[in-house]
């Protein structure tokens, strides 16, 4: 089923991608992603020395915190912080350091709807940015259903708004975090996940490609 | 079997090797739910030939040339500090450098009374081992708790190795335990690290 979006693309279709890394010098490891108007910068710091908070002599903890565009935290950010939080440390070796602490610092440039997506994919190339271990890259998408049923990719603000549920699918080789608002039919649902996994597929030859190339065409970064 | 000529690039997650035939080395590791070694690292993928002695024939994969994070102390690493607290049973330091390198983020040991020396541990006077501002050269005996490392001076080459005296110049061993100003000459006691020859 086709249908007419604002920007003219197909349900199918994403908006146009950019990632740029080593954007800050100060932090080590830092990357900026924009899915469309909707753009996002993550940097990160460590591995550094454990607070008593994260003490955990058998692994490494990953602190995320959440910068809105404007205004303070609230509870979505919040929520946010602990939906990356439980994402990245499933991709990260913590083994490696244990009692250590990586702080992954998202800041939101822009918001166009997709978010979520948009911070997992920053943050997680800022972590390869880093030169922080991972088990494999996470790549996140957004699908929603709108009002007539039909599914579109990546949707913008306008699009989130006027259709009621939304799923957001990080996938690498099969699921890892599944975030979905509103309320939908099972159908809806795995529909939504075929979708996504094929979009995921594109999406993640474009991040290694990219972060392929920038990674390794910049000097090391060791200490 | 020779290390390979051209380097292939690879990214987070891509598959290595299978544990039967590579063995998982820097910027690698190895999935024990499927026998594979994935890259952990983005960088180029080399293969290290077995070490003509090994009993191991199989070839280490490792991921070079890419981004390192900072290094971090890790138990048996060696590591330069700067004393800036000393207690009656302990002192505290922070760490600046882990063997060759030098730390990005700050991390805080502490030398026990009992870590100082290898003899006499309980006759150990920690005002006369260590000052403030002292730079030591220690081991990391273990992670610790979350604030901070354990470290030892308990071999003849760890200790103090620089240190400034009450005048202000830098101070010359003149014993395992005495460092001389060569402004004043005055002696002052510590726990001095022997040099390398």
């Amino acid at each position: 089923m086709e249908t007419d979006r604002p920007d003219g693309r197909t349900p199918n279709q994403l908006r146009p991608l950019a990632y740029s890394c080593s954007i800050l010098h100060r932090a080590h490891g830092s990357a900026s992603w924009a899915q469309g108007e909707t753009k996002v910068l993550a940097a990160v710091y460590g591995p550094k020395a454990g607070t008593k908070k994260n003490e955990n002599p058998e692994k490494a903890s990953i602190e995320v915190i959440w910068k809105p565009k404007t205004g303070q935290i609230g509870k979505m950010e919040k929520e946010y912080e602990m939906i990356l939080k439980r994402t990245l440390e499933s991709i990260c070796i913590r083994t490696i350091y244990p009692n250590t602490t990586t702080s992954v610092i998202v800041q939101v440039v822009h918001d166009d709807g997709a978010l979520l997506p948009c911070a997992i994919n920053a943050a997680c190339a800022a972590l390869v940015d880093a030169g922080i271990p991972l088990k494999h890259l996470a790549v996140a998408i957004c699908c929603s259903v709108t009002d007539s049923g039909c599914i579109i990719l990546d949707p913008t603000k306008d699009e989130e708004e006027r259709s009621l549920q939304v799923g957001s699918e990080p996938m690498e080789n099969g699921i890892m975090t599944s975030v979905t608002q509103g309320a939908m039919s099972v159908n809806d649902y795995l529909h939504c996940l075929e979708r996504g996994r094929a979009a995921c597929a594109s999406l993640s030859e474009f991040v290694r490609k990219n972060i392929g190339t920038k990674s390794t065409s910049e000097p090391s970064k060791a200490g | 079997m020779e290390e390979e000529k051209e380097a292939v690039m690879v990214t987070p997650g891509e598959v290595l090797g299978r544990t039967s035939d590579v063995k998982a080395g820097r910027g690698a590791y190895a999935a024990l739910h499927n026998n594979t070694v994935y890259a952990s690292l983005t960088g180029f993928r080399h293969t290290v030939p077995p070490a003509p002695d090994s009993s191991d024939l199989r070839p280490t994969v490792e991921v070079t040339g890419h981004k390192a994070h900072g290094p971090v102390p890790q138990p048996g690493s060696v590591v330069i500090a700067r004393v800036t607290k000393v207690m009656a049973r302990s002192a505290s330091a922070d760490i600046m450098c882990v063997g060759p390198k030098s730390v990005r983020e700050k991390f805080t040991g502490i030398i026990r009374q009992q870590d100082v020396r290898a003899t006499e541990i309980d006759k150990v006077d920690m005002h006369l081992s260590f000052h403030p501002g002292d730079i030591v050269r220690a081991l990391v005996l273990s992670l610790g708790d979350a604030r901070a490392y354990f470290l030892s001076t308990a071999k003849n080459e760890l200790g103090v190795v620089s240190a400034e005296s009450i005048a202000g110049a830098t101070m010359v061993p003149v014993s395992w335990t005495e460092m001389q100003c060569p402004l004043t000459g005055q002696i002052e006691q510590r726990k001095v690290a022997k040099a390398a020859s």
